[in-house]
């Protein structure tokens, strides 16, 4: 019974019955068998990887701190047994949190992460379960508005960066799925060792977290990761240089409409911030064999609002889809296929701007409600709607001629051009700053 | 098995590729310097600094969704008094702030002890500026005011009997008109024969009206009759946002610095004062600090207020965390204020007409010698 119990507690993979076990080579014991050539080059890859945040700088000193340990880590994990390899990760993550952060938040975050597991691993009926964990959500809400409880200010950022959303995906998949919380899956989902680093972070689905651990050959998975955290690096060094050209742009300075242009096209191109950070992410991650998809893909040929939805960002679409879109719409179906398309997507904009807010309030500790911000989500879900619509009468046919590509071009232009504007509105603090912005060089020039 | 292989080759591609673009970039930031030696290497090498600068993320300009989800909370330091006034905070006296590497004497400036009343024999400069002026993360001894205070000491630079003394009037963070309010209020009765004004970008540029909108946002009165005229006509009111309060003022930047430095020259007159401005450079990759005194220059020649540029002090330092208080910080550490001091006094002595007015000479004294 005590075996048995473990067992569950730490996922199947994972045997202590060790009279009973008879090795059995499985899939992914197979596609972690190493190779000494291919381990080499991966070695000499993040070897020069990591030369090369030391000499760029890469975001912060202990982010250089945090990419030692995970290419320490990477060594080892690839040459120790399967079953013991994400044990191995869950064990390094948690530990570098001692290390990476003040060891009273490290202690909280493991005590509260603990607190939260055996509440979902409780017999509880699952709505108790979900109101407990509400509970505990709405104290360290209150504890972060008020700076009540003693608790250091720098552990609420980090807390919210591991829970405030994936929570949610993983309380969704427990309510909608057979198996019971088990501690290592929950562990390794949740105490991920880049997350330290970087508080903002994808919102890795559960399901698909699982479903691709070491679903390839580990040799590929790795490659993959390599080559997305050296697309990260680059568009980290290429933010700098948006910050640079951008710095030349004082609202007293834009006196004209190429400056305006340049300067919206700057403001836009800061989100490599984020498709940077979001690649190193999840590139680092590949390494320990969890093969999860690209986070963003290709935004500035977005060639419809649709499209855009799509290619930006793509874990939260995905968050959204499955937590909001897919249930909203397949409660109403029966009323009309349309009506539910239109109200599930009418929702999904409602939520993304109040999680936005709710996830602004995690990081700085106030909620972010200004018109800038509503303004954009309206308008954005608004093109999207017009744009689902627009897609179901003309069902588009791929034109490879010469009139169909310069179409093409033309619609993706159409598109960034709109969406740097609106991203300019979203990127004001008020609606009079923007419009100040954008009206400066009518007036300079008069 | 063909799928095999074709992953296979597929990997090594990619490895190859990865490490290639690795070692190219790695090799790129190690030749900055030797780039930037050659004549046509030099912009190319500004902008791998730029690729290479932390500095650069601490930008007050760049107001994306992300930068501001990720922008740090002002800090209220225990340190200042903030007393409602036109300045609304100045340093505590008698302070020793370890963590900033900061002391005050008993009147609230930056350094040691002095008296008001100027002693017998003394040549006072009185030192105005931002925090690189006051040493932020510097010891009061390494700051470039003090190791020019030394320098003219040494060298007797007013003859033998006469004594220089520098006298920190720097505060952390303050923009133009908090500097000419200390220039009037404060340093007027240490009776100082010098104004020397240190400029930064944040009184020039991004920064320039942060004070301003403080005091709008407060309800204080803004003291000075050129400010009351700019923010009646900028049409801004106390219920306004922050943000709100930057785009109403933008268009008013050049006048309100033309409007202050000329009250400072005029403030220094009547003091019977020499008065002359020293352009600063800050810890910014890429030359930055040049770009945003632009327009500075052509203001001070307008206005006949000499000046010394020591903008180029950081010029050919590819990596700029040697000279940083600390990594990102565009303060620089007692090295890069060593290299501001060495650029001034060379450049101080190379114009004489400034020379002149800091050491006390007439003329026809300096053809003498």
């Amino acid at each position: 019974m005590l075996v048995s119990e473990t067992e569950v507690l730490l996922d199947a993979p994972v045997r202590l019955d060790v009279e009973h076990y008879t090795p059995k080579k499985t899939a992914q014991d197979i596609r972690s068998t190493p190779d000494l050539a291919r381990f080499m080059a991966l070695a000499v890859e993040l070897l020069l990887l990591l030369a090369v945040f030391r000499l760029y700088h890469l975001e912060t000193p202990v982010f250089l701190r945090m990419s030692v340990i995970v290419c320490t880590a990477f060594l080892i994990h690839y040459w120790i047994p399967f079953r013991l390899k994400e044990p191995f990760f869950v064990t390094v993550s948690m530990g570098a949190a001692f290390y990476l952060l003040q060891p009273v938040v490290a202690t909280l975050l493991v005590a509260f992460g603990l607190t939260l597991f055996l509440i979902l691993r409780s017999p509880m009926a699952l709505r108790w379960r979900v109101f407990c964990l509400v509970a505990i959500f709405a104290g360290l809400i209150y504890g972060r508005a008020t700076g009540s409880f003693h608790i250091p200010i720098s552990f609420y950022p980090v807390f919210g960066a591991l829970f405030m959303f994936r929570i949610v995906i993983y309380v969704y998949d427990l309510a909608h799925g057979k198996e019971p919380a088990h501690l290592l899956s929950f562990l390794s989902y949740f105490f991920l060792l880049p997350n330290y680093c970087f508080t903002l972070f994808p919102v890795i689905d559960y399901q698909t977290m699982r479903r691709g651990y070491y679903q390839r050959d580990i040799h590929d998975i790795a490659q993959q990761g390599i080559c997305w955290m050296t697309r990260g690096t680059v568009q980290l060094m290429l933010y700098r240089l948006v910050i640079y050209y951008n710095d030349r742009y004082l609202p007293d300075r834009i006196s004209n409409l190429g400056a305006l242009i340049s300067t919206m096209v700057l403001t836009f191109l800061l989100y490599l911030n984020v498709s940077g950070s979001f690649h190193l992410v999840v590139g680092m991650l590949h390494l320990f064999g969890y093969d999860l998809p690209e986070t963003n893909r290709r935004y500035l040929l977005s060639s419809s609002f649709v499209d855009f939805w799509r290619r930006a960002n793509i874990y939260w679409k995905d968050f959204m889809v499955k937590i909001v879109y897919f249930p909203v719409y397949f409660k109403i179906r029966k009323k009309g296929e349309f009506r539910a398309q239109l109200l599930a997507t009418t929702v999904v904009f409602v939520v993304t701007w109040a999680l936005h807010s709710y996830q602004f309030f995690w990081i700085q500790g106030s909620f972010i409600f200004t018109w800038p911000d509503t303004i954009f989500w309206t308008i954005l879900g608004f093109l999207i709607i017009a744009n689902v619509l627009y897609e179901r009468r003309h069902k588009a046919r791929p034109d490879s001629s010469w009139r169909g590509r310069a179409f093409l071009a033309m619609r993706t232009l159409g598109t960034m051009a709109v969406i740097i504007t609106l991203w300019s509105l979203w990127s004001s603090a008020s609606l009079n700053s923007w419009v100040y912005f954008m009206t400066h060089w009518i007036r300079s020039g008069s | 098995m063909n799928s095999g292989k074709r992953l296979n080759k597929q990997f090594w591609r990619e490895a190859v590729l990865v490490a290639a673009i690795l070692a190219g970039l790695a090799t790129l930031a190690r030749a900055t310097n030797r780039l930037y030696g050659t004549s046509w290497g030099r912009h190319p090498a500004i902008m791998i600094s730029v690729t290479r600068s932390r500095e650069l993320l601490n930008n007050p300009g760049v107001t994306g969704y992300y930068e501001r989800l990720f922008a740090a909370a002002p800090r209220v330091e225990k340190n200042y008094i903030f007393d409602h006034s036109f300045r609304i905070y100045r340093f505590k006296p008698n302070l020793t702030w370890e963590h900033d590497l900061l002391t005050t004497n008993s009147f609230g400036l930056v350094g040691g002890d002095c008296s008001e009343r100027k002693p017998p024999h003394t040549r006072r400069i009185a030192l105005l500026g931002d925090s690189v002026a006051a040493g932020h993360m510097v010891r009061a001894n390494q700051i470039f005011g003090a190791l020019l205070e030394d320098r003219l000491n040494a060298d007797h630079a007013a003859g033998a009997s006469e004594h220089f003394e520098v006298l920190n009037f720097a505060t952390i963070a303050y923009t133009l008109p908090q500097i000419l309010d200390v220039s009037k209020d404060e340093a007027a009765r240490f009776d100082p024969d010098v104004y020397m004004l240190a400029l930064t970008e944040l009184a020039v540029y991004r920064s320039w009206d942060r004070h301003l909108v403080q005091l709008i946002q407060s309800g204080i009165d803004p003291k000075y009759e050129f400010l009351r005229e700019t923010l009646r006509r900028a049409k801004v009111s106390q219920a306004d946002d922050a943000l709100t309060l930057y785009g109403k003022l933008a268009p008013y930047r050049i006048s309100i610095l033309r409007e202050a430095l000329a009250e400072m020259k005029a403030n220094a007159m009547l003091h019977h004062a020499s008065f002359f401005v020293v352009l600063l450079p800050s810890v910014e990759a890429g030359e930055l600090s040049k770009k945003r005194f632009e327009g500075i220059p052509e203001l001070l020649n307008s206005l006949g207020i000499p000046f010394i540029d020591t903008l180029d002090t950081f010029d050919g330092v590819m990596q700029t965390g040697s000279i940083a208080a600390f990594p990102g910080d565009p303060h620089p550490n007692a090295q890069g204020h060593a290299m501001i001091y060495r650029n001034l006094y060379a450049k101080l002595r190379a114009q004489p007409e400034i020379w002149n007015g800091l050491v006390g000479y007439s003329r026809d004294a300096t053809n003498q010698r």
